[in-house]
């Protein structure tokens, strides 16, 4: 099984059928057509049962998904991808964690991701994507995900936690293992040993930090109280590891899916270079669109869910990227509308484990957007037939060739 | 200490006494483990069920003893597994660092400094690849 995928392929009615009936999106064939699945999904089975990665459910409806994320108490976090191995060593912190305890560690964390926080670190996200995008300025062709789409949110990351910028190549390889790996990697050693790379890293870096405190992330969850404690070592541990999965390879994945939208429509580009005003709507847009982050929970008991008997300790996928294209929510669901209002997709999860850093997404995405339009008169996809995609928990984008025109 | 030639024997301490006799001749180790002052036991779970408490200094290895239970006598760390995780590990079919990730030899002990330290560990684990042990 490959985990890459060609665009535009096409599924047969059978093999949407058979998706229907043994989701997997791990399997690459699915996202030659993966619309086509959940549109089948949440018109005939909205609650399926999956026998792949030892059996799972499946919900594709916005109604379904919503509420699901409303009730940890029903669904917990314990489990959060199929199968429930991402590197991590322990629960990690505090997204595998279920109230009150998850509350207890939000309650911290999210002054860090505040948007006032975050306002503060828009002039180094800027100087940071101005910085890249000279590095092809004068080109007239490039692999947009190498050259940008994974560099960027990487530097961004390695700023915020206060690592060198050296090591962004080799953060970026321990992702795509750790994220992309499982094809192959079937008994997840190869992953469990990138993400045992990742903690070594982290765990030298809070170790300078408790001697020699500085202006980053890792400082401030070290030196900050929590209930008049402080967080563990080791808790920090957890949450620098959780900080690196969440997020690196979502923005980059948010990133390459929407300019593989926009490559494909001269229209929607030249709206946001005349009307730059709409880029926010733009990005909440794009997400809901594309929604490349699918998560799961874990049913902590038997319940019947919608006509559907899921048994305690039975994994359930929570699938955004149906939920968000379906119509009982979204007017006109498949079209990409800048200016669409009550935009409540699912892209940033909902409920207590929303998205922490959907502040920080958010505004990685609008400079993108904005620094692209400013620096390129246009861009467009070079070869659609080039385009590759990767399936899993972070759907993205393998190989995205972008004309540019200054 | 022991410096005979004879192989060492898995699940004995004859293998961690030629552990202490490479490491303690090994140049590489004394840089790479100079950090090392900690003590570590080892145990090999049922059937083996045999436990080896081995103290460390600055690197190098000064008191090596069995011990009844993996918990007879206060270590830094306690690694555990059962004899066919640690067998995959001397013969190289398993990485240190995957045997660890992956829980098939667990670690107990302050993490923070195990992660820090995992190089040399590593490197202690690599080292009994290279003993070439008699496994019956």
């Amino acid at each position: 099984m490959s985990d890459t995928a060609e665009v535009g392929v096409g599924l047969s009615p059978e093999r949407v059928r058979y998706f229907v009936e043994n989701f997997d999106y791990h399997d690459a064939e699915l996202w030659t057509d993966e619309h086509a699945v959940y549109q089948a999904m949440r018109s005939t089975c909205p609650v399926a049962y999956s026998p792949k990665h030892g059996g799972h459910w499946v919900i594709s409806k916005y109604e379904h998904a919503h509420a699901a994320f409303q009730d940890p108490s029903t669904f917990s976090s314990a489990v959060i991808a199929v199968p429930n191995n991402i590197g991590q060593q322990r629960p990690l912190i505090p997204i595998q964690l279920d109230p009150p305890d998850h509350t207890r560690y939000r309650r911290l964390l999210s002054p860090a991701f505040s948007p006032k926080q975050m306002a503060e670190m828009e002039p180094v996200m800027r100087a940071t994507c101005r910085q890249l995008l000279a590095t092809f300025a004068h080109e007239p062709e490039i692999e947009f995900v190498d050259r940008f789409a994974k560099p960027y949110p990487t530097s961004i990351f390695l700023s915020l936690l206060g690592l060198p910028q050296d090591q962004a190549d080799q953060f970026v390889a321990w992702t795509n293992r750790i994220i992309h790996g499982v094809a192959d990697d079937p008994e997840g050693e190869l992953r469990a040993e990138a993400g045992m790379h990742v903690y070594m890293s982290f765990a030298q870096l809070i170790d300078d930090r408790l001697t020699t405190p500085q202006d980053d992330l890792v400082s401030m969850l070290l030196h900050t109280e929590l209930e008049g404690e402080r967080l563990t070592d080791e808790e920090v541990l957890d949450i620098c590891f959780l900080l690196f999965i969440a997020g690196l390879d979502t923005v980059t994945s948010a990133l390459s899916l929407s300019f593989l939208y926009l490559g494909q429509a001269p229209g929607a580009r030249r709206q946001l270079r005349e009307h730059p005003e709409l880029i926010p709507g733009a990005v909440e847009e794009l997400v809901r669109y594309e929604s490349p982050v699918s998560i799961a929970r874990v049913a902590t008991r038997d319940v019947d869910f919608h006509g559907c008997p899921i048994k305690a300790g039975e994994p359930v996928l929570i699938v955004t990227a149906s939920a968000n294209r379906d119509a009982d929510e979204f007017a006109d669901p498949d079209e990409v509308r800048f200016d669409r209002t009550a935009n409540r997709h699912l892209g940033y999860g909902a409920g207590p484990h929303r998205c922490l850093g959907s502040h920080l997404a958010r505004l990685e995405l609008r400079v993108a957007l904005e620094e692209f339009s400013r620096a390129f008169g246009d861009y467009w996809v070079t070869d659609l037939g080039a385009v590759r995609r990767h399936a899993g928990p972070v759907a993205g984008v393998d190989h995205l060739p972008l004309g540019l025109r200054r | 200490m022991t410096t005979e030639q004879r192989r060492p024997v898995f699940g004995e301490v004859s293998l961690y006494e030629a552990m202490a006799d490479r490491l303690n001749a090994d140049p590489s180790w004394a840089g790479i483990g100079s950090a090392i002052t900690y003590s570590m036991t080892y145990h090999f779970e049922e059937p083996v069920d045999r436990a080896f408490h081995v103290v460390f200094d600055a690197g190098r290895v000064t008191e090596i003893t069995e011990v009844e239970s993996s918990s007879a006598r206060p270590a830094d760390f306690v690694i555990s597994g059962k004899p066919e995780a640690w067998k995959a590990v001397l013969r190289s079919e398993t990485k240190p660092t995957v045997a660890i990730a992956t829980g098939k030899l667990k670690v107990q002990g302050r993490q923070l400094t195990l992660l820090k330290h995992m190089e040399a560990f590593s490197y202690i684990l690599k080292v009994m690849t290279e003993l070439d042990p008699q496994y019956d």
